[in-house]
């Protein structure tokens, strides 16, 4: 079988179902049978709109519409691009218009309490009422044909898609299925569907494995965590996934009556991933949940992206988790170096299905175990590229020591093996990830621009806590004689990056020209990090958060 | 949240915001300065959101989300709050934090 439609279709079954449980409470549902029909339904009006290997946007909220129209446009032939319904205005509206140009959509979809709202975007809502399910026809599809679109990659002003194929969902879900010692009965969650993680760790999984899935909105997630855990407690849910800030959530947030109604037992697999794994998060999860039934061998950490459609190593059911300490310093300097009292990392599982190397990013050669270095992935799950980006596919996609080596995929994440198991230590390319959302330093950088017009150059950055979170660094650059105070223009940048991403950060003023670039023009953000870390920079202003630091301090 | 009912003044409003926001942040009490603006302890959109349910459920007044950025140190936040109560309202005291 070489594509997901016909693997799908033969799991078609009244047995199974999706069920979305909606804010307030209630809950819709349709089988897998229901599902299909609709999703023939949706393809018949798609083929009828000539849009037939057309992309086409999706701006859904969370639930079931959203799951008719992707598996619509999986029939069609139709590759969809899962995209985060905007805020309403404008700048929302043109961010929208860049993903489109980027990806030659020229038609966007939505449902009908969303259609008026995105009149500006020509929205439609499929009208499958005339469609004749039974009119479907499967057009030619094969392990090379292009599934969808993902965009995680790339800042606002330079997005980028993933190409998925249909012989990367098939493989890359087939490790999925591999991971459990018997076959998934239900899965739950909350993570959106635009996100690779909710789509198909969640949504393709599901209809994969032909199993149900529970699932709710992401807002219901955040503003109440329990109602995930209530999710797995009143489905009886056996298997779940969510990056590592949705776990550390619910330890900080559910309280003791909320604890007393929970049963966890039923969970064989929770995997965590999309995001670093805290030694810390897992350890408190499972002393938090241990009294509602949960078992601290359910833990499946694992590391991927999208450009290998979603996983490339997890830690398969029952093996538990390795947690091994390390000398920070020595990370800083891409050495791993076992040390006690040290750094601790998660093992996020061994190398099964794929093949991986460790490469010194630098020189290019292989690195021995226990070295760090990029991650690079070989295998049938390796996406067929970025859309309509011929050099950066190349250059990410087509990597290798010599001709014939093989397609490698260049990850940009850093890490060693070590006794089997891969460790993820840290990334050479520039995204900063927070509560599992990718955030894109050129974005941050534009928002500060935006704050203060007439500052110079700045650069955005991640660093690692000592709890293992990701914090953003904002380095500015002052004009000389620039009117007013230095606080104030502080207070102004970090008001408007605070407010417009809704994440903390550290900022630091500094004169003009340090904040260097290339001969180029290119912004040298790593070693504008590497300047922070080593405590080198010397800035006219600094705004520091307390964990970062104290990170400062011990590198001192 | 089942404390015994007294009216939430000013003081214990902000005595309760407090100890929310350093609950959220990890930080002890003593640690938070209600004049100071909430992200410079790095107050995030998560932990801002979890507030506002929590406003909702302890003091009993709906909030915008935005609220944590709108009224961006806990003295701000306060005086909104105490707005929004009518005067003669009587609210569930929060309990005594652990």
């Amino acid at each position: 079988m070489t594509d997901f439609v016909t693997h799908v279709r033969n799991r078609i079954s009244d047995d199974r179902e999706f069920v979305f449980v909606r804010d307030d409470g209630g809950t819709d549902r349709l089988t897998f049978t229901e599902l299909d029909r609709r999703a023939r339904a949706t393809a018949v009006w798609l083929a009828a709109h000539g849009l037939t290997d057309e992309p086409v946007l999706l701006l859904y909220p969370a639930g079931l519409d959203f799951t008719v129209a992707f598996l619509g446009c999986l029939y069609a032939r139709v590759p969809a691009i899962p995209a985060p319904l905007p805020d309403v205005g404008a700048p929302h509206a043109n961010r929208v218009r860049t993903l489109m140009r980027d990806a030659g959509a020229r038609l966007v979809l939505t449902d009908h309490a969303h259609a008026s709202g995105l009149s500006n975007l020509s929205a439609r809502v499929p009208d499958t009422a005339p469609a004749d399910p039974d009119a479907w026809a499967p057009p030619a599809m094969s392990a090379g044909t292009l599934a969808y679109l993902q965009y995680t990659s790339g800042s606002t002003s330079d997005p980028r898609g993933v190409e998925v194929s249909h012989g990367n969902l098939l493989h890359n879900l087939e490790l999925f299925r591999l991971l459990a010692r018997r076959p998934l009965r239900r899965l739950a969650g909350w993570l959106p569907h635009y996100h690779d993680m909710g789509l198909v760790g969640l949504q393709l999984q599901a209809l994969h494995a032909g199993a149900d899935l529970v699932f709710m909105s992401p807002g219901a997630f955040v503003a109440r965590p329990v109602r995930w855990l209530e999710l797995i407690t009143r489905y009886g849910a056996d298997w779940t996934v969510s990056p590592d800030f949705g776990y550390a959530w619910c330890t900080r947030r559910i309280t003791d009556e909320q604890l007393a109604g929970l049963d966890l037992s039923t969970l064989a697999m929770a995997i965590s991933g999309a995001e670093p794994i805290r030694a810390a998060t897992l350890a408190a999860f499972e002393r938090r949940f241990a009294p509602a039934g949960f078992r601290p061998a359910t833990w499946n950490p694992g590391y991927g992206l999208a450009e290998c459609t979603l996983m490339v190593t997890c830690v398969p059911q029952g093996q538990g988790v390795t947690v091994r300490r390390f000398d920070p310093a020595a990370l800083e300097r891409h050495r791993a170096v076992p040390a006690p009292e040290g750094t601790p990392l998660v093992a996020c599982g061994p190398v099964s299905g794929l093949d991986l190397r460790i490469v010194d990013p630098d020189g290019l050669r292989p690195l021995a175990d226990g070295e760090i270095g990029e991650i690079w992935v070989c295998g049938p799950s390796v996406a067929l590229g970025y859309r309509g980006r011929p050099a950066e596919t190349r250059a990410t996609f087509h990597a290798g020591f010599h001709s014939g080596d093989g397609r490698w995929l260049r990850t940009g994440d850093l890490g060693f093996l070590l006794d089997g198991q891969l460790y993820v230590t840290g990334r050479i390319k520039d995204v900063i990830i927070v509560n599992g959302r990718n955030l894109y330093p050129q974005d941050l950088e534009e928002a500060a621009a935006r704050a203060n017009p007439a500052a110079g150059r700045s650069a955005a950055f991640g660093v690692r806590r000592h709890d293992g979170g990701e914090h953003v660094v904002l380095v500015q650059e002052m004009r000389r004689g620039q009117p007013g105070d230095l606080g104030e223009a502080a207070d102004r940048i970090m008001d408007r990056v605070t407010r417009e991403f809704g994440i903390p950060l550290s900022l630091l003023l500094v004169p003009r020209g340090a904040v260097r670039q290339t001969t180029s023009g290119k912004l040298r953000r790593r070693h504008m990090r590497e300047l922070f870390l080593s405590g080198r920079l010397t800035p006219l202003h600094a705004e520091l958060e307390p964990a970062v630091n104290d990170l400062l301090e011990t590198v001192a | 949240m089942s404390a015994a009912s007294a009216p939430m003044s000013p003081d214990a409003l902000r005595r309760w915001l407090i100890e929310r926001v350093a609950a959220y942040l990890g930080l002890p009490p003593a640690d938070i300065d209600p004049t100071v603006k909430l992200r410079t302890y790095g107050l995030d959109s998560v932990h801002a959101l979890g507030l506002c349910v929590d406003v909702e459920e302890t003091v009993g007044v709906l909030v915008e989300p935005t609220m944590p950025w709108d009224h961006p140190t806990i003295d701000d936040m306060t005086a909104h709050l105490a707005d929004l109560l009518p005067e003669d309202r009587t609210v569930q005291a929060p309990p005594d934090p652990e």
